[in-house]
């Protein structure tokens, strides 16, 4: 989602920095954005260490000199019934899921906060609503990232600071693909997007040049599900 | 590409915003009123400035009147792409002192008028099999509103309408979405409000409480007609904090 969200933005003629724990990966999406005649930059970073999310605000501000728009898609699943659930894996998703959230929304802010302005979207998910069976960590972290977005919007208002969530609803990646048999994913592939189907990356990167606009400009603390939970 | 777009109080004070920002992005508009006059107005406003729009006049709680609106629609423009339903009254009243003619009055309007008007464009469209109902609600039907429980009522009621709709209509490929703006500086919430609340919300920036502007509206309008919403059904878009 994220890569499409980039590429969107970049054919826009927004300034983007591509931002992700594979650095390699940034890269070369970078690099193809830039020979499409777009405007980007590849960050690697952790996004549950301070230190690293720190580090890539500061690369953006370095690169650009402001960052008006900090999207918060980086995320992880498992597929574990709570009995089973080990602490490590339970902390692996809520560190990257939530604290990241909070890492890189309280990083962003600071350096929004000093232009009086900036946008913060925050991918949650209807998840986060109506529970996920075998992904108790990833439903609780994506509740969190709500609670946390309208929290966070009511607290930088007065810096003219917008902190929303979009939920986009299952979408063809990686991430949604794990744990389903071949079959399974073939099944859902197959299905109407109006019937249950799977959100398509038009969609998700319609919602986020909607959220970016100007007539949005007043829209904070909101949660936007593209898809009934 | 140019949608018929059918707007219920489409000459009141967010309606008539959507008309006119729906015509200058080359639309064909139906602005149906129950104020023909008003529509009439908004019609040679919209045409002066190069658009293009019918006015007509509805009583959209009555169901002759609302079939004529959408024979109306066809007639002129063939066929209707969306139907907006924006019509809605609003009356200070508490509760222990609301007369039932009162609460028919708010519920017939905001209520029954958007379920006929559903209705009918809904046969059209999905005789169609393409169509996006668009229902204004409000946050007020999530939290209530003192003094406004009539109101708060019919917009709870067009929500969870409105997500239904959509389940009902997904087979023939017609969306449904409700929209809650938030307040917003019209003669309806004026007639909503005490004058101290009135007063503090023109004061009030609109990141801090403040009024929703037309042109938020208006642009979370343009992007549910667009081509990236196509799949988006049953949903509640909120432009302030209910």
């Amino acid at each position: 989602m994220g890569s499409e969200v980039c590429a969107a933005l970049a054919e826009d003629g927004l300034r983007v920095v591509v931002a992700d724990f594979r650095k390699d990966d940034a890269e070369a999406l970078a690099a193809r954005l830039r020979s499409g005649g777009g405007e980007a930059m590849a960050v690697g970073v952790d996004v549950g260490d301070k230190q690293s999310v720190e580090a890539m605000v500061q690369g953006a501000i370095d690169a650009y000199g402001q960052l008006d728009v900090q999207i918060n898609f980086a995320g992880l699943m498992g597929r574990f019934p709570i009995a089973e659930m080990t602490e490590e894996e339970w902390d692996r998703v809520i560190r990257v899921n939530l604290r990241g959230v909070f890492l890189c929304s309280q990083a962003a802010a600071a350096a929004m906060r000093t232009r009086q302005g900036g946008r913060i979207l925050n991918v949650a998910s209807g998840r986060g609503i109506a529970g996920a069976p075998k992904s108790a960590h990833y439903a609780a972290s994506k509740a969190g990232v709500i609670a946390f977005t309208k929290t966070m919007a009511v607290e930088v208002a007065s810096d003219k600071i917008l902190v929303n969530n979009i939920c986009p609803g299952r979408a063809e990646t990686p991430m949604a693909r794990a744990g389903y048999t071949e079959e399974q994913w073939q099944a859902i592939l197959a299905l109407d997007p109006l019937h249950g189907g799977l959100t398509q990356k038009d969609e998700i990167t319609g919602l986020v040049r909607y959220l970016v606009s100007d007539a949005a400009r007043y829209i904070t603390g909101q949660t936007f599900l593209l898809r009934t939970p | 590409m140019s949608q018929v777009v059918v707007v219920t109080g489409g000459a009141g004070g967010i309606g008539s915003a959507i008309c006119r920002a729906l015509a200058e992005d080359g639309h064909n508009v139906v602005v149906a009123d129950f104020n023909g006059e008003g529509a009439q107005a908004l019609v040679a406003d919209i045409g002066k400035a190069g658009g293009e729009a019918l006015a007509v006049q509805v009583d959209v709680g009555d169901k002759t009147s609302v079939d004529g609106m959408v024979a109306a629609a066809i007639d002129r423009y063939g066929h209707i792409d969306v139907q907006l339903n924006a019509a809605g009254v609003i009356k200070r009243c508490p509760v222990l002192e609301m007369p039932a003619e009162e609460w028919e009055r708010v519920i017939r309007v905001n209520l029954t008028g958007l379920f006929l008007c559903s209705q009918a464009a809904g046969r059209h469209m999905a005789e169609r099999k393409s169509g996006r109902i668009i229902n204004v609600a409000s946050g007020r039907g999530v939290t209530g509103q003192a003094m406004g429980s009539h109101y708060a009522a019919s917009k709870g009621g067009v929500i969870t309408f409105t997500k239904t709709l959509a389940m009902e209509l997904a087979p023939y490929n017609v969306t449904a979405n409700a929209i809650g703006p938030g307040a917003t500086e019209t003669d309806m919430a004026r007639a909503g409000m005490s004058e101290e609340q009135w007063t503090r919300k023109q004061a009030t920036s609109p990141l801090l409480g403040g009024f929703t502007q037309k042109d938020e509206i208006t642009g979370l309008i343009r992007y549910l007609i667009s081509d990236a919403a196509r799949y988006i059904s049953g949903q509640l878009f909120l432009l302030r904090t209910a």
